[in-house]
């Protein structure tokens, strides 16, 4: 998509002459996906808040200076992943194992996925979760942004700052991994 | 800030990786978890305060360019950013003031010191040309053609040596520029006298006037002091004793070379023969050039 058509991008502009709707209707269109992109990584509920307000404060701050020369979604998800890896630095304890488990199934889930009617279903799917959680932090960034947000190869080299034969191998291996763990 | 457009155009189908579709429709069957009402509160309020603060910011840049340019302010007319609190306004002004401030001090005082450094030239010049110095250099042109008369040497040294009262005090600096003046005005009085009769005869009679206004000038301190800084033949003379002969025909040291020559006459008509020719023989020495009449030169050649 070309960033002078993005209606993201178009939206932001909006918001940054002093259009307070623009930005809401920005902020609707990727509350949801930003939030769980940060969930799944971090598998911390109040990190993730954190991670996701200051997310946007960041958007915020910089309306002025923004220039529509990616996709407004590429640059949202960037700020995201440099917030998640300078909080990694900062060696706070992520939550894993079974605590992560037990975090994500505590989050609310809608009535009609609950796995009374669909026990099989429910088992695959916790299997997917359980396994995209152990997988390294580069490919389970590089799997997220590619099953969440459907990236392109060259969108998530240029989110996570790699190359893209390396997001393509990385996406190689957790997509190997993902499949044996759902296979046994 | 941004990141560049990848070269690969998203639109075309990218590159499928195996498996990737079974993943991808079991992953879209995870609970798709939302942020929580209190969170898009925040940040909805966050936006809605940027914005306020932006337009509060453009109201204080445009009252800023529409008011009137503040005084001492060339560096920064109209600025757009914010306009500095009056404090830093008030702390600029200060500062401006004490600069001009003492920049006048100091032209006012180098135009003061200039201004006394000039004045005595510049003031004394009228004043000693005016009255003190025609008198004053007459006197000394007199005394100068005058006879050494034994009347100063006569005089008690106290006398001699004490100034008059108004001379008591140190003169003022301004007293000598006039002092020198009045002392450059008598000797060309003197060279003039020499050379012409005439004009001593007319310098004589102002003498006359001017020893009539002895009393005026001691009442004229800038005459006092003009006085005082010479030994005046006037003061000398009045502090003299009076002399044995007559009043009429006595040696005056005051007296101009044609009144004492009239004194001598009149000792001759008196028949005060040896008188006249001591004061004659005395009168000729003191004026060796002074053209004698035809009777006294005449009276002089007899032994």
């Amino acid at each position: 998509m070309d960033a002078a058509v993005d209606p993201d991008a178009m939206l932001m502009l909006a918001y940054a002459r002093g259009d307070l709707a623009a930005f809401e209707a920005l902020y609707a269109r990727h509350r949801g996906m930003l939030y769980r992109f940060l969930l799944r990584s971090v598998r911390d509920p109040h990190r993730s808040d954190e991670l996701f307000q200051e997310t946007w404060s960041r958007v915020i701050s910089a309306r002025a200076r923004y220039q529509p020369q990616a996709k407004f979604s590429t640059w949202l998800l960037q700020i995201a992943h440099n917030l998640m890896i300078d909080g990694a630095r900062r060696q706070r304890p992520m939550v894993d194992g079974d605590e992560a488990e037990t975090a994500l199934a505590n989050l609310a889930t809608p009535e009609q996925d609950q796995p009374d009617h669909a026990l099989s279903e429910f088992e695959r799917r916790r299997g997917l979760q359980r396994a995209i959680e152990q997988l390294p932090d580069e490919q389970r960034t590089a799997v997220l942004l590619r099953l969440e947000q459907e990236l392109s190869l060259e969108e998530i080299a240029a989110v996570t700052g790699a190359g893209r034969e390396t997001v393509k191998s990385r996406l190689r291996y957790a997509m190997t991994r993902l499949r044996e763990v759902l296979s046994e | 800030m941004t990141t560049p457009l990848p070269p690969h155009d998203p639109r075309e189908p990218d590159e499928t990786l195996p498996g990737e579709a079974e993943l991808a429709a079991l992953y879209r069957q995870l609970p798709q978890h939302e942020p929580g009402p209190a969170l898009d509160a925040a940040v909805l309020r966050a936006a809605a305060q940027a914005l306020e603060t932006d337009g509060a910011q453009r109201t204080v840049a445009v009252e800023r360019r529409k008011a009137p340019r503040e005084r001492g302010d060339w560096v920064h007319p109209k600025p757009a950013t914010r306009a500095a609190p009056a404090g830093s306004a008030r702390k600029l002004r200060p500062r401006w003031l004490v600069g001009l401030s003492s920049a006048a001090a100091l032209v006012l005082a180098a135009g003061l010191a200039w201004r006394m450094h000039e004045s005595p030239r510049t003031e004394s010049a009228p004043v000693a040309s005016g009255s003190v110095a025609p008198a004053q250099a007459e006197a000394t042109a007199a005394a100068s053609n005058a006879p050494a008369s034994p009347a100063p040497a006569a005089a008690p040294p106290e006398q001699a040596a004490s100034p008059p009262p108004a001379a008591a005090p140190p003169a003022p600096m301004a007293a000598r520029p006039r002092r020198t003046v009045a002392d450059q005005q008598a000797a060309s009085a003197v060279r003039e006298g020499r050379s012409t009769g005439a004009t001593l005869r007319a310098a004589a009679e102002a003498n006359a006037q001017a020893g009539s206004e002895t009393a005026a000038k001691a009442a004229n301190p800038v005459a006092a002091e003009a006085a005082a800084g010479t030994p005046s033949m006037q003061a000398t003379m009045a502090a003299a004793p009076a002399p044995p002969a007559t009043a009429d025909t006595a040696a005056n040291a005051g007296d101009t070379p044609a009144q004492e020559l009239d004194k001598i006459r009149q000792l001759f008509a008196q028949g005060h023969d040896d008188e006249a020719q001591q004061r004659l023989a005395a009168f000729r020495h003191a004026h060796p050039q002074w053209k004698l009449p035809p009777e006294l030169q005449a009276k002089l050649r007899q032994p």
